[in-house]
């Protein structure tokens, strides 16, 4: 009985001689006691092996042994079973406070350069965004329709004053936008059909301002008979801007148009006015404006393909718990992307960055089973591919989704991103978005992942 | 490609250990040791808190002994023997009067979920009962799994020396638990 003991011993050792297993195989199938004892043995063995398994160094306690040496950072720890259990909610909110914070960082930053004096002066004379232009432009043609409806000297006042309404519009913005707007805000298609149609808006209003000047002064005309001579040396004023009205006693009705200065003579008991349409000299100016304006936007109208380096940080939660910190470095979580923009909608690039990635696996040793837990700091770098949807209505935003496609030392890496990219004017952009990561490493011929989300923020150069 | 920690040997490991001072080294034979050291410490000394203090001061003196030595073979014995060496230093420190006995390892409530099996309980107690020579023999070979081999030449004893204590260990466990475990069979 002894030494078949020592046989089922030797067994569970692996060490049972070839030429002994047929005995004790043998035995053990006629006897019961035998049996009974290898089944014990195995229930021993078995019981003994879970309580190894589960005999793992707590957490605080690896974290006192690499405190005691001097190590900040533990890079790996078996610590199987010390996860903590204080719920789901509240450790994935304080991994999510950081990225909220960065992300409403950079919104902050985002609104400050877009609300400086430069910008706003630049967003202000936008046509659509006309203001201060517009407004005294009204002011400008309201004192000058009723001025010259009191008098009676002109025929239409109201006509020359709704039809000057839309180019005084026109003029403030385009005057003064003209060195404020720069190619990129022009870029679009939709701006430069705008632009057009406003031209052609100013050539017909100017058509029917020298129209409505020539009817005017043949109703004039026509209430001063006998028509006085002209004067052979009219006397030409120049053209001021904003100066509408003058109203001077005895003096002749003057009015300057683009291509005609007259001076009339007054008629006997009606006053004087001095008639100074300016509208028609500032049209011209507007005309010429808009169309300088517009040939060099069609001119360079030709971005793409362009070229932007674009700086990113981002922020993620791991999707695999590790009770390891990271390995962390001063230029981690930080990326930089080489891009080439094929088309306002195509873009491709290249990305390098640094990040850490949170790496459980586990693997046979010694006929052991280890679980490896490590969080270390990698580079990575993949190719990319950018497609923008276009603006959000005709504001500077524009949503975008991204595809990366990439390695690191540790294996394949993807990524997925969805944002919007806020190009307020200039060369600069920034961009907030979601992303999606997911490494792939290989540990004894055995694939592991290590999924990320998180957020991304970041500015771009266009040059 | 850079070569991953977990790709060394021990022995490398030991070595960057000593020539770079590598955190990353340590890490990765911590993460290999600690468990043999572990179950080594709790199931011979059977005190929790003498457990971890033996457990620290093991790779305390793992880490500082990497100057002393140019390479290793076995790190994972030479680990263990300076556990073994603290564990008796410990025992026979606490000697007069002290209890081994930590009712930490034994009380369901507040230890680990593993020994609120109650086989595994009457086994740790089993343990307890075995005279200290089989139970390390016992827990080099089931809990470190050392072979027999790599024991002797640890505790320096030989080899069937080795075999017979654990072969005793077993049937002395066997033997406390039959109650035990004659129940189970009739389940």
């Amino acid at each position: 009985m002894v030494q078949h003991s020592t046989w089922i011993n030797d067994l569970l050792d692996g060490e049972l001689n070839t030429h002994d297993e047929p005995s004790l195989f043998g035995e053990l199938s006629v006897n019961a006691d035998l049996r009974t004892e290898f089944k014990q043995q195995l229930a021993i063995r078995s019981a003994v092996q879970h309580d190894r398994m589960a005999l793992v160094p707590p957490a605080h306690l690896t974290k006192t042994v690499f405190s005691g040496l001097g190590f900040a950072a533990p890079m790996a720890g078996a610590a199987a079973g010390t996860a903590g259990g204080s719920g789901f909610i509240v450790p994935w909110l304080m991994k999510l406070g950081l990225p909220i914070l960065s992300a409403a960082a950079a919104v902050g930053v985002t609104m400050a350069v877009s609300s400086s004096p430069d910008n706003m002066q630049s967003a202000n004379t936008r046509p659509n965004q006309t203001t201060s232009s517009s407004e005294t432009a009204s002011s400008n043609q309201t004192a000058s329709s009723n001025q010259t409806a009191s008098s009676n000297q002109t025929a239409s006042p109201n006509q020359t004053s709704e039809n000057n309404s839309p180019s005084q519009n026109l003029s403030g913005s385009g005057t003064d936008a003209q060195g404020a707007r720069t190619d990129s805000e022009i870029r679009s298609t939709a701006d430069v059909q705008a632009a057009e149609a406003a031209a052609e808006a100013l050539r017909r209003e100017n058509r029917r301002l020298r129209g409505a000047l020539a009817n005017a002064q043949n109703e004039l005309d026509a209430a001063n008979e006998p028509p006085v001579d002209p004067s052979p040396n009219p006397v030409m004023i120049p053209p001021v801007k904003n100066a509408s009205i003058s109203k001077t006693s005895n003096s002749p009705v003057t009015a300057v148009n683009d291509d005609a200065q007259y001076e009339r003579p007054a008629p006997m008991g009606v006053s004087t006015v001095a008639l100074t349409n300016t509208m028609t000299f500032d049209n011209t100016r507007d005309l010429q404006s808009i169309e300088t304006q517009i040939m060099p936007a069609t001119m360079v109208y030709t971005p793409y393909p362009s070229f932007m380096v674009q700086v990113r940080g981002f922020t993620a939660s791991s999707l695999t718990d590790v009770n390891v910190p990271d390995q962390g470095n001063w230029y981690q979580d930080v990326g930089i992307a080489f891009i080439n923009e094929l088309s306002p909608n195509h873009a491709v690039g290249i990305e390098l960055g640094s990040e850490s990635f949170a790496q459980v696996f586990e693997g046979g040793r010694n006929g052991q089973t280890i679980r490896y837990e490590q969080r270390p700091n990698t580079m990575w770098w993949g190719a990319l591919y950018r497609y923008s949807f276009g603006s959000l209505g005709k504001t500077a935003f524009t949503p975008f989704a991204q595809a990366l496609a990439g390695g690191t030392q540790y294996g394949p890496l993807g990524r997925l991103t969805g944002g919007i990219q806020y190009s307020p004017t200039g060369p600069l952009s920034f961009i907030l978005g979601f992303e999606g990561t997911v490494l792939a490493y290989k540990f004894q011929d055995q694939w592991f992942t290590s999924p990320k989300l998180g957020m991304t923020y970041g500015m771009a150069v266009r040059f | 490609m850079k070569r991953l920690m977990s790709e060394y040997s021990d022995s490398e490991l030991y070595a960057l250990m000593r020539a770079e001072h590598s955190e990353d080294a340590f890490g990765e034979l911590y993460a290999r040791l600690s468990a043999n050291v572990f179950a080594y410490c709790m199931r011979v000394l059977g005190s929790y808190d003498q457990a971890h203090d033996i457990f620290q001061e093991t790779f305390l003196r793992l880490y500082q002994s990497a100057e002393r030595h140019a390479e290793l073979e076995n790190v994972r014995s030479y680990t263990l023997t300076i556990c073994r060496n603290l564990c008796l230093n410990e025992k026979k420190r606490s000697a007069a009067g002290a209890v081994e006995f930590d009712e930490l390892l034994y009380n369901p409530g507040v230890t680990r979920e593993a020994d609120r099996s109650e086989m595994m309980q009457l086994i740790t107690m089993a343990m307890e009962l075995l005279p200290h020579d089989m139970r390390e023999a016992f827990v080099l070979r089931e809990y470190d799994g050392l072979t027999y081999i790599e024991i002797s030449e640890m505790l320096n004893i030989k080899l069937d020396t080795v075999k017979v204590r654990v072969f005793r260990a077993r049937q002395k466990i066997k033997e406390i638990l039959e109650p035990y475990l004659n129940e189970l069979s009739k389940d």
